[in-house]
């Protein structure tokens, strides 16, 4: 007798999806060492360098991929080019899913990441830092809408 | 015990043995961890040529601006000022983001790497002992110094006796007073005998950076309100000229689709 060696429909997974959730199983295991044992345990940041590669990499990617979605929205409802108006929604869901992970790196590389909305209520004018925390909450809000 | 106005420290690097004995002093004072300590001593070696030797030392921490940039740059204000003094930091507010780590021209502020969600990874820095000076003791670095190297007091008064100092002996010292002026005035001044440079000191101007940066930051506001505007009227001038152009039917399938 042969054996039905074909797997039921709801397991069949491609290998690109398979790579990605090895991908995620790493990212998992890197982020529990993170809150585990601190920041020191996965990265080499020192205190000459306290910002490295991850705010340069995931901030800036998340910022620049939803800069695509601002630009079509703006093209959209601004300048009012109907030919668009089928690539608003992906490339507003786009954008708001760069947002989202740029907050999901805040919350990796913060040192109190509980504490991310500290930013509305002990607010300091003169931080340049400040004004990118309060751009990142309204382009949040705005993309979820 | 004479009220002090302003509370600063004097450093004179010819006078530092390399003992630090200020480092373990701070460490036992604050309860902190000999690696992690506030204050941390950095040495030249031996430089020059035989016969003429010589050893440089320099002793740092924070230098209590008057203008600090890691208070401007905080983004939630865990920093503050206190008005004889020292800049204080109240890790309740902190959330670890480290740009005062950025913004400090002297790299200050150093950071729990090795701490997790559940302690809780803050800043640390000096605070100029305030547990000792509110009661009029001297700072513990300074009461253990045995050269006289640091001292404390007002800083008027040590600007004076680092200016006499310098005049004193012109042959020993370089006729500067660091921390007068950098970055818009120090509390803790330094005089030496070899380029401050060398010693790891940045040469800063005497504006402060945050002036600048506050000056741009001013302006954002206006700058976004104006943008809006700008936009607001872009829209409104496409809209009325599609509306000319095509009787206004197709502004309304846009409108819709919001």
């Amino acid at each position: 007798m042969k054996l039905n060696l074909t797997l039921p429909k709801f397991l069949r997974i491609g290998t690109l999806p398979l790579v990605l959730i090895l991908l995620m199983a790493i990212a998992f295991v890197v982020a529990f060492m993170r809150y585990a044992f601190g920041i020191g345990a996965i990265s080499d940041l020192s205190y000459s360098y306290p910002w490295g590669f991850w705010i340069s990499f995931d901030l800036f990617t998340g910022v620049v991929i939803s800069s695509g979605g601002f630009l079509m929205a703006g093209t959209v409802y601004i300048l009012r080019i109907k030919e668009f108006q089928p690539l608003l929604r992906p490339s507003v869901l786009t954008a708001f899913l760069g947002y989202i992970m740029v907050v999901v790196a805040l919350l990796v590389d913060l040192g109190q990441p509980l504490r991310i909305w500290y930013m509305i209520i002990y607010q300091n004018h003169t931080s340049v830092l400040f004004e990118i925390g309060i751009c990142v909450m309204s382009y949040l809000t705005v993309l979820a809408i | 015990m004479t009220k002090i106005k302003h509370h600063a420290y004097l450093f004179d690097a010819t006078r530092c043995i390399d003992c630090r004995a200020c480092m373990v002093a701070c460490s036992v004072e604050n309860n902190i961890e000999m690696d992690k300590t506030r204050i941390w001593v950095a040495g030249l070696g031996v430089t020059g040529e035989y016969p003429n030797l010589q050893r440089g030392t320099m002793v740092y921490h924070c230098m209590h601006c008057e203008h600090p940039d890691c208070m401007s740059a905080c983004p939630v204000g865990a920093y503050s000022k206190r008005p004889d003094g020292p800049v204080v930091y109240n890790p309740e507010k902190c959330i670890g983001c480290r740009y005062c780590m950025n913004a400090c021209p002297f790299g200050v502020p150093h950071f729990d790497y090795d701490k997790g969600i559940i302690e809780g990874a803050f800043i640390d820095k000096c605070t100029f002992c305030p547990q000792r000076i509110d009661v009029g003791e001297e700072p513990a670095c300074v009461a253990t110094c045995p050269t006289d190297a640091l001292e404390y007091g007002e800083r008027e008064e040590l600007l004076k006796k680092a200016h006499e100092r310098i005049a004193a002996h012109p042959e020993r010292y370089i006729q500067h007073v660091y921390g007068e002026f950098e970055n818009g005035g120090t509390s803790y001044l330094i005089i030496s005998h070899v380029p401050f440079k060398d010693l790891g000191l940045p040469e800063l101007p005497e504006t402060p950076i945050n002036e600048v940066s506050e000056k741009v930051m001013e302006m954002t506001i206006p700058f976004a309100l104006s943008w809006g505007a700008v936009l607001t009227a872009v829209s409104a001038g496409v809209a009325a000229y599609d509306k000319k152009k095509n009787g206004g039917s197709e502004e309304k399938k846009v409108e819709s689709h919001k």
